[in-house]
């Protein structure tokens, strides 16, 4: 007989037990299903600040609280500084959820005075979060910005250097221009005259002739050019002829050149190269011989005529 | 027409009236002479300065004038038009530049002669000649009229400079036809003749006439390319290979309109050389910036590239501002695939010719028929 009460208030219990159970499930289901739904159709992802005035119904001004605040997009875009962001965001979904449980079962006016405090609260939350929103997108904003300048001053670079290229009077470009391989020494110029012995005198000389010497034991190559520039005191170039000039492309840009030495080569031996410019009259001064091989400066000398 | 070519002529005269004081000579001991020359198009007048110790192809060009009266259409106001044109230019060379009368040279191009002997139209020359002499009033005047052969020799004299003369083979790209020649014998009275029945106009013709709707510069490049693949393609390979002058020729000097503006767009440093050395894989890079980059052929982008450079900036702007009104971006293009055509022939794996851009060529068979003729 005992045993039959204990049972039967076991089963009770049991079954008391489930109803409560079942009836607090249902509730935060229908809490859970009815807030979700009042956020996406009331809340169309607004972006204005919308701050609800005291004295308006608590259920609207938490709604409204609720609109300024997609919280998809701030999820997404504050991806520089989720963990920070996350915590935070936990927070307000923490006090949120508060909210929404005192709003949809207050009693009286005290839970009613706690939910509008809480949704005060809120609402500062909101703007935190807001604010940390808007600081995250100026700081991508700004980024992206540099990042812009950045890869404009980059390709605003790369047509000038293309540019300089389709102009270049030589086809290749400065960065592909092989480095030098001879050395020069022994650069002897002197003025000299088909007639008489001028012994340097610009007067009496009716052309420059000028001699250097090549090594180098790196290669062996046909057909190595070497361009000699020869400037006359004035600092303009002297040249014979128009067949026998031209220019040249050099780091510093384009220069000419009074001739160009074409010439066969055996590594490691010391060639003596010669060059002559006829003029039309020498004037007195000092005559700079520059020698360069593919636009890089390999050779000088100097000459004084009286 | 009359009245049109009086206010030329008054034009002109004052133009020259301010040229002859402003002539800046280029040699220490030189004379000034005249060539007046009667082409198919028009007369032309040439002051060139020549020195005295100066070997031949060493002329310096000091003035240029002419007048278009389309002498071979062979019809009275061309006739009289052409007559007007020689006369006023004798007179502005006799009396604006005081050059004498046995300075001053009139000739009779090759082109003229060639038209006048296929439409049976002979006597008009002679007609011009006999005219030309009353007017003057001067019944010696020599005025020759010259032939193909003597044309080409006289560019090739004029122009090459005589250490280069028997080892240069000179091509001059028209608008209507290639021709030139070189020296093979060593002695200038032999000259091959190379003449190819195509040039940058006739490229272009042919290029325009595939165009169909599609008229953007990449199908003209395609079309043109499929152009100059075929005809004229055959025709170079074959004249150059029956001129023989890849083995005979260490340099390849091309003259004509397409060479002048190829290398005043490509070597605006060199603006005052007459002529400027280039190579095969220059103006294959130039021609593929025709198509790809065209803009910074403009004045403002090479005056802009040639900036560190002493040279006179101006006079660079307004010469290619010249070249771009000459030739369009297409002409340009039809110009410098022709030009390509040609190098390639003469572009070897082992053996490099030394390519030359000559852009006086115009003026070169003329100073050599002066030089030729002085003190005769």
């Amino acid at each position: 007989m005992r045993y039959k009460k204990l049972s039967l208030l076991l089963v009770i219990s049991l079954v008391f037990f489930l109803v409560v159970s079942l009836f607090l499930i249902c509730t935060w289901f229908y809490y859970y299903f009815y807030d979700s739904k009042k956020e996406t159709v009331q809340v169309p992802g607004v972006k204005t600040s919308v701050a609800p005035k005291s004295t308006e119904p608590i259920p609207k001004m938490y709604t409204a609280s609720m609109g300024t605040f997609d919280s998809t997009e701030t999820a997404e875009k504050g991806d520089s500084l989720q963990a920070d962001f996350n915590s935070k965001l936990n927070e307000f979904y923490k006090l949120r959820n508060e909210v929404t449980s005192m709003v949809h079962n207050s009693t009286g006016p005290k839970d009613l005075e706690l939910a509008r405090q809480k949704i005060g609260s809120l609402q500062e939350k909101i703007e935190a979060l807001r604010s940390r929103t808007v600081k995250i997108e100026y700081e991508n904003k700004r980024l992206n910005a540099l990042l812009l300048q950045l890869s404009n001053e980059l390709k605003g670079q790369q047509p000038t250097v293309r540019h300089k290229s389709v102009n270049l009077p030589r086809a290749a470009p400065v960065e592909n221009i092989p480095a030098p391989v001879f050395t020069i020494s022994d650069v002897n110029i002197n003025a000299v005259s088909d007639k008489e012995p001028s012994d340097n005198d610009a007067e009496k000389s009716g052309k420059i002739e000028g001699s250097f010497t090549v090594r180098n034991n790196v290669s062996q190559e046909h057909g190595n050019e070497l361009m000699v520039v020869v400037l006359q005191p004035d600092g303009k170039l002297l040249h014979s002829s128009d067949w026998e000039s031209g220019s040249f492309e050099t780091s510093e840009g384009k220069k000419l050149y009074s001739t160009r030495i074409v010439f066969d080569y055996n590594k490691g031996e010391a060639k003596k190269l010669s060059f002559f410019i006829v003029a039309d009259e020498l004037s007195k001064g000092e005559y700079v011989v520059q020698i360069y091989q593919h636009g890089v400066l390999v050779g000088k000398g100097s000459k004084t005529l009286f | 027409m009359s009245r049109l070519l009086f206010f030329f002529l008054l034009l002109l005269n004052t133009a020259l009236s301010f040229a002859q004081s402003s002539f800046k000579l280029k040699y220490k001991n030189s004379a000034v002479y005249a060539g007046i020359d009667i082409g198919s198009k028009g007369v032309k007048l040439s002051v060139l300065e020549i020195g005295k110790n100066q070997k031949t192809g060493s002329f310096n060009v000091l003035q240029e004038s002419s007048v278009n009266t389309d002498f071979i259409n062979f019809t009275d106001p061309s006739f009289h038009a052409t007559l007007n044109g020689l006369c006023s230019l004798y007179t502005v060379a006799s009396k604006q530049y005081q050059i004498p009368s046995s300075q001053i040279f009139t000739v009779i191009s090759s082109g003229v002669k060639m038209q006048a002997e296929k439409e049976d139209k002979k006597n008009w020359i002679r007609l011009l000649i006999d005219s030309f002499k009353i007017r003057i009033a001067d019944p010696s005047r020599k005025v020759e009229v010259i032939d193909v052969l003597q044309e080409a020799r006289l560019s090739h004299l004029g122009i090459i400079p005589e250490a280069r003369r028997y080892n240069t083979f000179l091509i001059d790209i028209g608008s209507g036809n290639t021709k030139g020649g070189y020296f093979p014998n060593g002695n200038t009275r032999d000259l091959k003749l190379f003449q190819v029945n195509w040039g940058t106009k006739t490229v272009a013709n042919a290029t325009e006439k595939r165009m169909d709707e599609d008229k953007s510069i990449s199908n003209y490049n395609r079309q043109l390319y499929r152009v100059l693949a075929g005809e004229p393609n055959a025709e170079i390979i074959y004249a150059v290979n029956v001129s023989g002058a890849y083995n005979m020729s260490d340099n390849i000097a091309v003259s004509g309109g397409i060479a002048w503006s190829v290398a005043t767009l490509l070597y605006p440093e060199l603006m005052d050389n007459v002529v400027v050395p280039v190579t095969y894989a220059d103006v294959v890079k130039f021609s593929e910036n025709l198509v790809t980059h065209f803009s910074s052929y403009s004045d403002t982008a090479i005056v802009r590239s040639v900036g560190a450079l002493d040279i006179d900036k101006n006079l660079v702007a307004s010469e290619v501002k010249r070249v771009n009104q000459v030739f369009d971006q297409k002409a340009l293009m039809s110009g410098t695939g022709l030009l390509l055509r040609i190098m390639r022939q003469f572009e070897g794996i082992y053996e490099k010719k030394q390519f030359y851009l000559v852009k006086n060529g115009q003026v070169g068979w003329i100073s050599a028929y002066v030089d030729q003729n002085i003190g005769k």
